[in-house]
């Protein structure tokens, strides 16, 4: 207890300096906010983001309900993947036999369909995310076609419909359970992943086994990854029929949305993420480099663009590496003069589609991708 | 219904009180008074803890998940009406004059002219790195 105090205590110091210190320093400590405790829902902070790959440390956590019940241990060896419904060779799959088939790794962000929500106004109800529910990993694990072509589904499957471990405290509670179209499953970069940035799922990332599906929301990549359906018609439970949806023409801001015009969510959106500036901050003059990711769905990142005068003029960034899914960390040199500053990043993707200058609301918060203009103050 | 005809009135006599240094306790009979707004405590997400609504929010709103869901919302009274009836279809156990109760409880302390929420920086929880 003693022990956890004094660290919750000298990190929040540690950020507090970060928040006044001059430069654009920033601290290299693991640390999360805690935007839930129970069940866990805990964000990463913006300076997490200056890197390709985000540490396990920093990276952020999402639950609906409490973990599931068992320690890593006792989940290795009673956990079992059901793939079933429309299919011929129907089969149950334990974490032994998912580390005997052929192993892949994909990288790819994975975000949280409501991170930004804190930012909408009007304000919307659910888990206040501002930047930070984000991150980029390595995953590794089995393709999903391939335990597909062990049970051989029958021509009339068109979804899979997805259920985790996890519970909810009452019966009455719908539990969290999605659906991806088979395409999407068949995709050779769709895995069921074992491993994260090379080392075994943790609890937290869902034991012994989660999807990971390139490119579309986090609510898609279902953790402790337990029973697969397959079958003919969309999922009809709460959080695939009513739950994690988008309007199909996002109208005014604070205006409801019928349920007829609400669709699922499947791709992320193209966004970018300055890490080592925020509102407020007070920067010493002289030379600073602006340093961040961006990312987009099943497009990469082709420019990043940066204007340091809240928007009047805008130059590219240099990008780092890029890849199919993941991040792409960018660079700017600035040469900070005294005064206020008003500083953003704007990505574009391969396809061409960009950040809006303002957010595209809708009813429950999700894929915020409008460009941060970040104030600041130049002063020695 | 009778509960929430009277909570108008009564919340114009809070404020009241709140503004009034020679504020002279409820008499007897009445509900206990709601406390004072506390900006720099709600920012931190702390609960006005002996606002009478409290005892139906330790009751029906830590069964399944943390009072921190409640404390970081910044909703008009429809919207927390919409927010907590969504609860009761979850599982919460409350009825309508409970339910319209919370509503204006809730957006008397958490409503959109409260900034949101300050955090601090914590340690990964357990369970978040492997084995
Ligand atoms: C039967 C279980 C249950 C009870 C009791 C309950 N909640 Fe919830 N609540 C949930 C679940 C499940 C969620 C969604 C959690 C998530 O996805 O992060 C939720 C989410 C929320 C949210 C976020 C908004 C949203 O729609 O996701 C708020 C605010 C909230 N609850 C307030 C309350 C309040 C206030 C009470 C007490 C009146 C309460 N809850 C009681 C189950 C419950």
């Amino acid at each position: 207890m003693q022990r956890r105090t004094f660290l919750q205590g000298s990190l929040a110091a540690l950020a507090g300096v970060h928040l006044r210190a001059p430069t654009l320093a920033w601290a290299k400590e693991a640390g999360l906010y805690e935007l839930t405790a129970r069940p866990a829902n805990y964000e990463s902070t913006r300076n997490t983001f200056t890197t390709r790959i985000t540490p396990l440390d920093r990276f952020y956590i999402r639950n609906h309900f409490d973990l599931p019940v068992g320690d890593a241990k006792t989940l290795a060896s009673t956990w079992k993947l059901e793939v079933r419904g429309l299919a011929a060779k129907p089969q149950a799959f334990t974490l032994f036999d998912l580390t005997r088939l052929t192993q892949h790794t994909v990288e790819a962000v994975l975000q949280c369909a409501g991170n930004g929500r804190g930012l909408f106004t009007p304000r919307v109800p659910g888990v206040q995310w501002r930047y930070g529910a984000m991150g980029n990993a390595e995953w590794t694990g089995v393709r999903l076609a391939d335990l597909l072509t062990i049970v051989k589904p029958d021509k009339a499957a068109k979804h899979l419909e997805l259920r985790g471990l996890d519970k909810p405290v009452i019966e009455k509670t719908p539990p969290f359970i999605r659906g991806i179209p088979i395409e999407k499953a068949l995709h050779p970069d769709t895995i069921v992943a074992l491993q994260m940035n090379g080392k075994p799922l943790s609890l937290q990332h869902g034991f012994p086994a989660r999807l990971v599906v390139p490119g579309w929301v986090g609510d898609d990549w279902m953790k402790w990854l337990s029973t697969i359906d397959l079958r003919a018609d969309e999922p009809t439970a709460f959080y695939y029929a009513t739950g994690y949806r988008f309007p199909t023409t996002p109208g005014a801001p604070g205006a409801p949305v019928p349920p007829e015009q609400m669709k699922p969510m499947t791709k992320l959106v193209v966004k970018s993420q300055l890490a080592t500036v925020s509102d407020g901050d007070v920067i010493a003059p002289g030379t600073h480099e602006l340093v961040g990711v961006a990312f987009s769905g099943e497009a990469r990142i082709k420019s990043v663009d940066i204007t340091v005068d809240g928007g009047t003029t805008w130059q590219p960034a240099k990008l780092e590496a890029d890849s199919d899914y993941g991040f792409r960390v960018f660079r700017h040199p600035w040469e900070a003069k005294p005064g206020k500053v008003t500083i953003a990043a704007r990505a574009t993707d391969a396809t061409g589609a960009t950040q809006p200058a303002k957010p595209i609301w809708n009813p429950a918060g999700y894929l915020y991708n409008a460009i941060e203009f970040v104030s600041v103050e130049v002063r020695s | 219904m009778k509960r929430i005809s009277r909570a108008k009135p009564f919340r114009a006599l809070i404020l009241f009180a709140a503004c009034s240094s020679k504020s002279s306790p409820p008499p007897p009979g009445h509900p206990p008074q709601q406390p004072a707004i506390d900006r720099a405590a709600l920012l931190a997400g702390k609960l006005p803890e002996t606002a009478p609504e409290m005892e139906l929010v330790n009751a029906q709103c830590r069964i399944c998940h943390g009072v921190d869901y409640l404390t970081q919302q910044r909703l008009s009274e429809p919207a927390w009406k919409k927010t907590i009836e969504k609860m009761t279809r979850f599982g919460a156990n409350l009825d309508d004059a409970q339910i319209a109760s919370l509503a204006a409880f809730a957006a008397r302390y958490w409503n959109p002219e409260l900034p949101g929420r300050t955090w601090t920086v914590v340690p990964p929880p357990a369970g978040a790195l492997p084995d």
